[in-house]
């Protein structure tokens, strides 16, 4: 393969989807979309409320540290818990990024774990509409994790262009 | 507008469209994919590893890929390194949506070089998921290859070369001060 960029124009069925006649209109798809998410739920709940429970039973233990365990069963959580409880989201988002700066340091630090663990279960059980105790929350875990710094640094600012030599 | 930001006017028709789900989490493939039955898409195929689906896309034609970044060593970028170069037109050219879900900043870069259409991070919600779709149908973006990168062109608004450059694009000169494409239009 060369350095040249060579460009194409393919034409895909997938473009195709939003001249097509029929269909259905954005609303009634999201609506659609909504209800179908619905029948997964309890199962989704069941499952989080297990990884939750692994988790607790982990910082109840404190024995040797198990970073591979701990980021698993928050990355469980994470992946699951998006389109049902975006909060508990990013709870174990935060607990994902946690392990991976300690695991970069070579450290452990069962107490900042324990935290998101304790706000994880917090977020599962609280009901709807306490939308500032939620931000709360999320603003203290994001604050243990600063503690720490992140092992990839930031990409380099775009330099300016060259002048042109006059 | 609406949760995907979208004209309420706007109508999807995935009746005949294919849709591979690849995730090595299988409750999140039947999300995903109810999702996707939700917006009308009949034929959604899910996938839990990477070989199986390189076996599916030899296999069959598949108008859009969702992608997890969660395949351990990698995985999921080899994955894109065989579909964007490996293999034959039109399938190097099918659309790959790439799901995150803990995000890192070397991931981010990945999933950035990897010629993707998009990222989401989790949480998603089902309107960013219809947008990013309306978007693909809408922007027809043309895609580029070279030594280093095939994918989607990842520039949006072109201006031809930058300033003080001569260019690498044998377009540049000619696509002088094209207007970007309004995002909300689609």
């Amino acid at each position: 393969m060369s350095d040249q960029w060579v460009q194409y124009r393919p034409k895909l069925q997938i473009y195709e989807i939003l001249d097509k006649p029929g269909g259905v209109a954005v609303e009634q798809a999201l609506q659609r979309a909504e209800e179908a998410l619905e029948q997964h739920r309890a199962s989704a709940t069941h499952a989080i409320r297990e990884s939750v429970t692994r988790l607790e039973a982990i910082v109840r233990e404190r024995g040797a540290p198990d970073p591979e365990q701990v980021y698993a069963q928050a990355g469980f959580v994470l992946d699951i818990a998006g389109v049902y409880m975006p909060a508990l989201c990013r709870a174990s988002q935060s607990l994902c990024e946690l392990v991976h700066r300690l695991r970069a340091l070579g450290k452990w630090d069962w107490a900042a774990v324990a935290v998101h663990v304790s706000s994880m279960r917090l977020l599962l059980e609280m009901r709807d509409g306490m939308e500032g105790a939620v931000q709360s929350v999320l603003d203290g875990l994001a604050a243990v994790v600063a503690k720490y710094p992140d092992p990839c640094p930031p990409d380099p600012p775009r330099s300016a262009p060259v002048p042109a030599a006059s | 507008m609406n949760g995907a930001n979208l004209p309420a006017h706007l109508r999807i028709n995935l009746e005949a469209s294919t849709i591979l789900f690849i995730d090595d989490n299988a409750m999140s493939l039947e999300i995903l994919g109810s999702v996707f039955y939700g917006f009308g898409c009949k034929d959604r195929v899910k996938c839990a590893n990477l070989e199986d689906a390189k076996n599916i896309l030899l296999s069959r034609r598949v108008d859009l890929i969702f992608l997890d970044a969660g395949f351990p060593d990698d995985g999921w970028y080899k994955f894109m390194q065989w579909l964007r170069r490996d293999t034959a037109d039109p399938m190097c050219f099918t659309p790959v949506i790439i799901i995150s879900g803990h995000s890192t900043r070397a991931l981010v870069r990945k999933a950035r070089d990897c010629g993707a259409h998009f990222t989401v991070a989790k949480p998603i919600t089902t309107g960013v998921l219809l947008n990013r779709l309306a978007w693909i149908a809408h922007e027809q973006r043309p895609f580029v290859r070279n030594a280093i990168f095939a994918g989607p062109d990842r520039r949006w608004k072109n201006n031809g070369a930058p300033p003080g450059t001569a260019g690498r694009r044998s377009g540049d000169a000619q696509e002088d001060n094209t207007e970007e494409p309004a995002r909300a239009s689609a």
